[in-house]
């Protein structure tokens, strides 16, 4: 492992001179006794990781399977790495859980984009222990790239991502972060994004896998001009819990976000949306829209929503929206008075109320497998009220 | 910006008398000056061991730490007097109200109002109440109107049935130290099926130096009855801290109404810390109308728990944050029974570096079937110092329950300046009256007197820190 790459971070800080987290942290609020689990990060047993150039990256916890025909990223592996992505001068909030995935990186690679490609390309990752990756992500200046980052039924142990992301002047990132693993893990990750001008990142966020599957996502808008998007959703059974932390920091001019995620929850799951868009004093001209829609269809289902806004800059045009609530009365009737029996109208009406997001072009590549995900869940829902 | 004080010269409201008390202790508080100021006030044994318990409590609770921390912080809870009595007795009638008492309400308007058409007067004046008067007509109702102070010894039943029931001195630190030290407040009971047609008023200033303020409200609206309940508020201006920290307690009981009304313009140099909370039982409606203007730090969340079947509770709340202020408002709403509904709406202005912030609650528990809550925040950020906040929290437990919730935030629209000031306004008037505009909703709740002030306070407000743009 290469624990000199997290060196100078973890000399002025270490998780040792950090709180435990606890729910009543803002930021780890509503976890409830999730939180004791990620007080003390518990790890595979670390060996060496064996890698080779064609990145079949595996160490005894956790293997990356790269789909590496795309030769315009070029992989770096963790041992590799000549410095940190992300300099540490600029202010990045860390709590313990922050500090503890450093110091405990199991292993991990950069990517750096080198041309524009259309095409994703695509990270499965499989674990048979709890791990913490690090995947660094940095696109050069004019470059545009695509990512898939796969947490499928592979991972078996609880996995703890470090996500951080340099966008270079006038670059374009997009990912699909996508979580949809066996109900009896967590997924937590932690991410970080740097935005120089005119630089756009894209999330798409898939969330219906993992008992506690929690994406934290710090964007820092520093490059005039550069733009976010967020486009999520997230379907809950059983005891899971989704968690979304999306902080939006403008502080170029110009700047502009778009948030949007959506959820059905049944069964005993549970939402978790909060979200800041901070205006920095002087970030003339930023736009920002943040919006959070929760379906709620079982009567221990439960959703927590809290978009917040800090801004300290006049020349802004900033909205949010959230709501939570059943699937409307008279729409029920509308689709059934047309023939459509219970079971199919509730299909058609979730389908019909994620189409927002997954309708888009941009998902085309994940609308089967997400759509197939959407119908499976529903059915289980179903199954588990009549059994 | 221009200059970051009030100017004294124009603000009307900001004048201050010099002090003749009759009782002063020392600054701080311990629990000898409780023992001192129950025995003063010929408090039953019950009322003292009530504030002995509180004081423990404020001492063992820490500073809040999730709002404003630096200007807590700077609060300095042994630098402030705790009780002052202004007068040796209560005056019966206006003739017996000392004469600078009478002369600072003769500029708050009250002798006028009180003869036209004011249902009765409870004004506050260092602590306690100095001079209440019931219209008769009230009294043949059977509405009870008067000072707490009163209230605890002449219906002491009714009073310590309710009294800490609504907000328990342990809900937090301020709310214990007010459960300590109260002085003075109002005390209302509405009888089953009365209708109060006219609103009932209190006046509350703070005019010793260092004075803190500490009244206790307590308002029980019972079966079927209605009311409206005015408070204002204005300050002289100091330059050292002052501390306003009430608690306002509201009952209403079964198909009941209850409106509070509140105008506040604390000075600059005020700590108003206030918690403000109502039950509202099967069908009843509970209306918290809250403006908020002037004190350096505002800290308020008017709150109704809906506690049965079918209630309702509305907070319609405006607050302005001029420069050097930092309103922390918002409500709450707590839906404990099937059928409930709440609205929140909450405007906000931010100028000349001040600082506005909803903080809002909506939570509603398992089993509060088809529940309904909406919750509207608009705020608008007059130039680039300012800043606004917005931190709406929903903890939604019932799958029936249908919540939404909205806010935007944006600067005034040129377009809107550029219609205006076409028309002949100057920049800073057409600003006033888009600000008036966006307000608007609450200015409407009011009668007519309170609209007319507030929007001359608005305007008072647009001019202190300098023109627009």
């Amino acid at each position: 492992m290469n624990n000199k790459l997290f060196e100078k971070k973890l000399k002025s800080l270490s998780s040792k001179n950090f709180n435990n987290i606890t729910a009543k942290d803002e930021d780890w609020k509503y976890l409830g006794k999730k939180i004791y689990e990620l007080n003390d990060i518990k790890i595979g047993k670390t060996g060496d990781i064996k890698s080779s150039k064609t990145f079949d990256i595996e160490s005894n916890c956790f293997t990356y399977e790269i789909n590496s025909q795309h030769n315009h990223i070029e992989i770096v592996d963790i041992d590799e790495i000549e410095k940190p992505l992300i300099k540490e001068s600029i202010k990045r909030p860390f709590d313990k859980f922050n500090i503890e995935q450093f110091e405990k990186v199991t292993g991990g690679f950069q990517l750096n984009v080198k041309e524009d490609s259309e095409q994703y390309f695509s990270v499965n990752f499989q674990s048979d222990d709890n791990a913490v990756p690090y995947i660094g992500i940095c696109v050069d200046k004019n470059k545009s790239g695509k990512l898939y980052l796969n947490f499928e039924e592979l991972v078996v142990g609880n996995i703890y991502p470090i996500i951080e992301i340099l966008l270079d002047d006038n670059s374009n990132l997009e990912i699909i972060l996508s979580v949809t693993t066996l109900k009896e893990i967590n997924v937590v990750n932690s991410l970080y994004a740097q935005l120089e001008k005119d630089s756009n990142l894209t999330i798409h966020n898939i969330s219906t896998g993992a008992e506690l599957s929690r994406s934290r996502m710090d964007i820092d808008l520093l490059g005039n001009g550069s733009g976010f998007t967020l486009d999520g959703i997230y379907f809950g059974e059983d005891k899971q819990i989704h968690d979304n932390r999306v902080f939006v920091n403008h502080l170029g001019k110009n700047t502009s976000s778009k948030m949007i995620t959506k959820g059905v929850l049944g069964d005993d799951s549970s939402s978790i949306f909060t979200g800041t868009i901070h205006i920095a004093e002087g970030a003339e001209k930023t736009e920002s829209h943040q919006e959070n829609r929760n379906i709620l269809l079982s009567e221990e289902a439960t959703a927590q929503s809290v978009p917040n806004l800090e801004i300290l800059c006049d020349d802004v045009i900033c909205s949010h929206g959230s709501s939570v609530g059943p699937i409307e009365e008279n729409i029920y009737h509308y689709v059934m008075s047309r023939g459509i029996n219970k079971v199919d109208a509730d299909k058609l009406l979730i389908k019909g109320f994620f189409n927002e997001v997954i309708k888009d072009s941009k998902w085309k590549i994940v609308h089967d497998k997400v759509s197939k995900i959407i119908d499976t869940k529903y059915m289980n829902l179903i199954g588990s009220k009549n059994g | 910006m221009a200059n970051v004080d009030i100017d004294l010269g124009k603000y009307s409201l900001g004048w201050s008398d010099p002090e003749k008390n009759v009782f002063k202790p020392q600054k701080g508080l311990n629990e000898e000056i409780i023992r001192k100021m129950s025995e003063i006030k010929e408090e039953p044994e019950w009322m003292l061991n009530f504030r002995l318990k509180a004081y423990k409590r404020f001492l063992d609770k820490p500073m809040p730490e999730w709002v404003a921390k630096e200007k807590l912080s700077q609060l300095d809870f042994d630098d402030i007097y705790y009780y002052i009595k202004p007068t040796e007795n209560q005056a019966d009638s206006w003739d017996e109200v000392p004469e600078e008492i009478k002369q600072t309400y003769e500029k708050l308007g009250i002798p006028e109002a009180e003869r036209t058409y004011l249902a009765g007067v409870t004004a506050q004046y260092e602590s306690e109440v100095v001079y209440h008067k019931n219209r008769e007509d009230l009294e043949k109702l059977g509405v009870l109107f008067c000072d707490m102070d009163t209230a605890v010894r002449e219906y002491p039943e009714l009073v310590q049935e309710y009294f800490g029931t609504v907000i328990p001195p342990g809900d937090n630190k301020f709310a214990a130290l007010n459960s300590a030290v109260w002085s003075g407040g109002s005390f209302i009971y509405v009888p089953k099926g009365v209708h109060v047609e006219d609103p009932l008023q209190a006046y509350f200033r703070i005019n010793a130096e260092n004075m803190g303020q500490f009244e206790r409200t307590l308002i029980l609206v019972d079966e079927g009855a209605s009311v409206h309940y005015i408070e204002g508020c204005s300050a002289p201006v100091y330059t050292t801290d002052a501390l306003h920290s009430a608690v306002v307690e509201i009952v209403v009981k079964a198909s009941g109404t209850c409106r509070y009304t509140t105008i506040q313009n604390w000075s600059n140099d005020v700590y108003n810390l206030v918690t403000k909370r109502a039950q509202a039982y099967g069908n009843a409606t509970m209306e918290w109308i809250d403006a908020n203007l002037g004190s350096g730090l505002t800290v308020k969340y008017p709150s109704v728990y809906l506690m049965e079947p079918g209630a309702h509770g509305e907070v319609l709340s405006v607050a302005f944050a001029n420069s050097g202020q930092h309103q922390d408002t918002g409500a709450k709403m707590v839906h404990l029974a099937p059928d409930t509904t709440s609205l929140i709406t909450s405007k906000s202005v931010s100028k000349g570096g001040g600082r506005g912030a909803y903080r809002g609650l909506v939570r509603v528990e398992d089993g509060s079937e088809t529940a309904k809550s909406f919750v509207r925040c608009d705020a608008l950020i007059l130039d680039d110092e300012s800043r606004s906040d917005t931190y709406p929290y929903m903890e939604i437990e019932e799958a029936s329950a249908v919540i939404g919730h909205e806010a935007t935030v944006s600067k005034v629209g040129e377009d809107q300046l550029f219609y205006l000031m076409s028309r002949g306004l100057t920049e800073s008037e057409a600003t006033s009256m888009i600000v008036a505009g966006f307000v608007e909703e609450f200015t409407k709740t009011l009668p007519m007197e309170y609209a007319m002030e507030f929007n001359q306070l608005i305007e008072l407000n647009m001019i202190e820190a300098g023109a627009v743009g």
